[in-house]
């Protein structure tokens, strides 16, 4: 699993590639904590899932403590471009309810503002 | 009139739903095969011909010799690159009288609720698809001939099988799978089954179904044997839940298809899904993802739990003991039984611990053998099952459990259980002899419930008293 960070139209916007299980979500959670606390001015965050191709319940208890944080600051934080498979298991897991879901990133940016 | 099932050739998406092959996909929880079946003993067809290939180990396990449906089934061959009809080529007096002949996945639905109607007389009805899937049911000898010939089935002057009340759906793909278990699930499947098992409102409720009253059953849905809906959860409408599936706590169902032995963990929606055991399938293109969290979806399978693996101790050590002190008096008594031609092991097929069969020898005695006292006292001491006993420490067998399984006979009640042991004591040793497969089945499933430590060695002590008070006054039923 790889991360990668950068700010788009003051969006924070969180590029995530591989799988998102419980092998990585430790390091993921940590990169993402200190790239925010780098940030204090960010306040809605974008998390690209173009690139991952699977997501356990780790992934997805990740996800949610990154909502947690970003909503603690008054923010807010949208997932974009879920494959077909993160999909399914967002579906049966009811994770829909909690994440506004984008079809793609620029999608997301735009109703952050 | 007879029926020819050309199931032999493989399809590849039925991989996604499980080891089985298409003719075995569960339609509205019943394999299609079944369906051909019924169709069959409608059309008053006795005897059927599997034509197998793909699977066919799986097929011949399933249909037996048939007379599960009254029907007798012969089995046979053909190589994959042979055309379907070459196998009715081979002995066309065999279909003169009438024949109904099936090549590929379809399915036969019925449009009237009262069944098909009868054929006219000298008529031939066929279906064919561009994919190679075919059907036809000729009533005579003359319709026969134009059927091996081919000539009417390309001028197209063939009728249809609409006139007869029926529309053969092709099951090509995952999504046709999904699709007919719907269309079942909307309420069509009373149509394929007998009263008393079709509820009014069109869902169908299998065996030891448990629906605790907050659960919410929206119908139509199709339940089959030994599911359990836990409280709050919800299933329907239009749901196809296979036999032992679980769904737990404030689960949602609805438009999906699950598999036999399935979990539904707490909380997970299914909407338009397919699941068989921890794969989740979109029925719309087959694509699947195998979940990792066991507490969201997971297969049941056949678990080895503390208890059991004391009950295998245990059972290994009274075998290891009786065995011992059966070993001589074994050696001595079956030979003179033997010289005195009163009785003899015999070989006998029976399922074993692993899925697959095994040999297990079983005492018989000779007609009249039972009135010599010492073939009494050999049933007296367990010498019978002295063979059993050195299979038990072996690890052929378990101490105590089921009986072991006839084949083919006793296939169904092997498929029905969840778990298997296999063992020397059983039921049917502690009351002196096996019974009625009926009989044989419930013990079997009660086990299953009720097996334990206490359990076996109450199994243990009932065979061995038994068996002792027979030694003066007869054998029971052995």
């Amino acid at each position: 699993m790889a991360v990668t960070f950068h700010v788009k139209d003051q969006v924070g916007v969180v590029v995530v590639t591989g799988t998102l299980t419980s092998v990585g979500v430790d390091a993921f959670r940590e990169q993402f904590v200190a790239w925010w606390n780098s940030m204090p001015a960010l306040r809605n965050v974008v998390v690209d899932l173009t690139g991952v191709d699977f997501l356990d319940s780790s992934g997805l208890g990740s996800l949610i403590a990154l909502l947690k944080r970003v909503s603690e600051r008054g923010g807010d934080m949208k997932i974009a471009g879920l494959q077909k498979k993160v999909r399914m298991v967002f579906e049966i897991t009811r994770a829909f309810k909690v994440f506004d879901i984008f079809d793609n990133t620029e999608e997301a940016i735009k109703a952050c503002g | 009139m007879r029926t020819v099932l050309h199931v032999g050739a493989p399809r590849k998406w039925t991989g996604v739903l499980g080891p089985a092959p298409w003719s075995l996909v569960m339609l509205g929880n019943r394999p299609l095969l079944e369906y051909w079946f019924e169709l069959s003993v409608d059309r008053g067809v006795t005897d059927v011909h599997l034509v197998l290939g793909d699977g066919a180990d799986r097929i011949e396990s399933y249909a037996g010799d048939g007379s599960r449906w009254g029907l007798r089934i012969q089995y046979s061959f053909l190589r994959e690159d042979r055309h379907p009809l070459t196998f009715l080529r081979r002995n066309p007096a065999l279909w003169r009288d009438g024949l109904l002949f099936l090549s590929g996945p379809l399915f036969p639905r019925r449009l009237l609720a009262a069944g098909p109607l009868p054929p006219a007389a000298g008529g031939l009805y066929t279906h064919c698809e561009p994919g190679g899937n075919f059907c036809a049911l000729s009533t005579d000898a003359a319709s026969l001939d134009l059927l091996l010939a081919g000539e009417e089935l390309a001028a197209g002057g063939a009728r249809s099988f609409a006139e007869i009340g029926l529309e053969l759906n092709p099951v090509e793909s995952v999504s046709d799978f999904f699709a007919i278990n719907m269309q079942l699930a909307h309420g069509e499947m009373s149509r394929y089954l007998a009263p008393g098992y079709g509820a009014a409102d069109g869902s169908c409720v299998g065996y030891n179904v448990v629906i605790p009253p907050s659960a919410a059953v929206a119908p139509s849905v199709i339940l089959g044997n030994h599911c359990r809906i836990c409280p709050m959860a919800s299933v329907g409408p239009c749901a196809v839940i296979g036999d032992h599936v679980l769904v737990d706590r404030q689960a949602e169902l609805e438009n999906c298809v699950v598999l036999a032995g399935t979990y539904i963990g707490r909380q997970v929606e299914l909407r338009d899904k397919i699941v068989s055991g921890r794969r989740l399938i979109d029925p719309s293109d087959g694509e699947f993802v195998d979940l990792e969290d066991t507490w969201l979806l997971a297969g049941i399978q056949p678990s080895i739990t503390t208890e059991d693996l004391f009950r295998a101790m245990i059972g290994w050590l009274l075998a290891c003991v009786f065995l011992c002190l059966q070993l001589v008096p074994f050696a001595m008594l079956y030979t003179v039984l033997r010289l005195t031609g009163r009785g003899c092991m015999e070989s006998v097929t029976v399922h074993g611990r692993r899925r697959g069969l095994v040999q297990m020898w079983h005492f018989r005695p000779i007609a009249g053998g039972l009135d010599f006292f010492v073939v009494r006292l050999f049933y007296a001491l367990g010498l019978d099952l002295t063979p059993r006993m050195a299979g038990a420490v072996c690890g052929k067998w378990w101490g105590c459990g089921h009986e072991p399984l006839r084949a083919p006979e006793e296939n169904a009640i092997r498929d029905e259980l969840t778990t298997y042991y296999p063992a020397v004591f059983s039921y049917a040793t502690a009351r002196g002899g096996s019974g009625e497969s009926a009989l044989t089945a419930m013990e079997a499933r009660y086990y299953v419930e009720n097996r334990g430590v206490w359990e076996d060695l109450r199994i243990i002590r009932e065979a061995l008293a038994g068996r002792m008070k027979t030694v003066f006054g007869g054998v029971r039923n052995p």
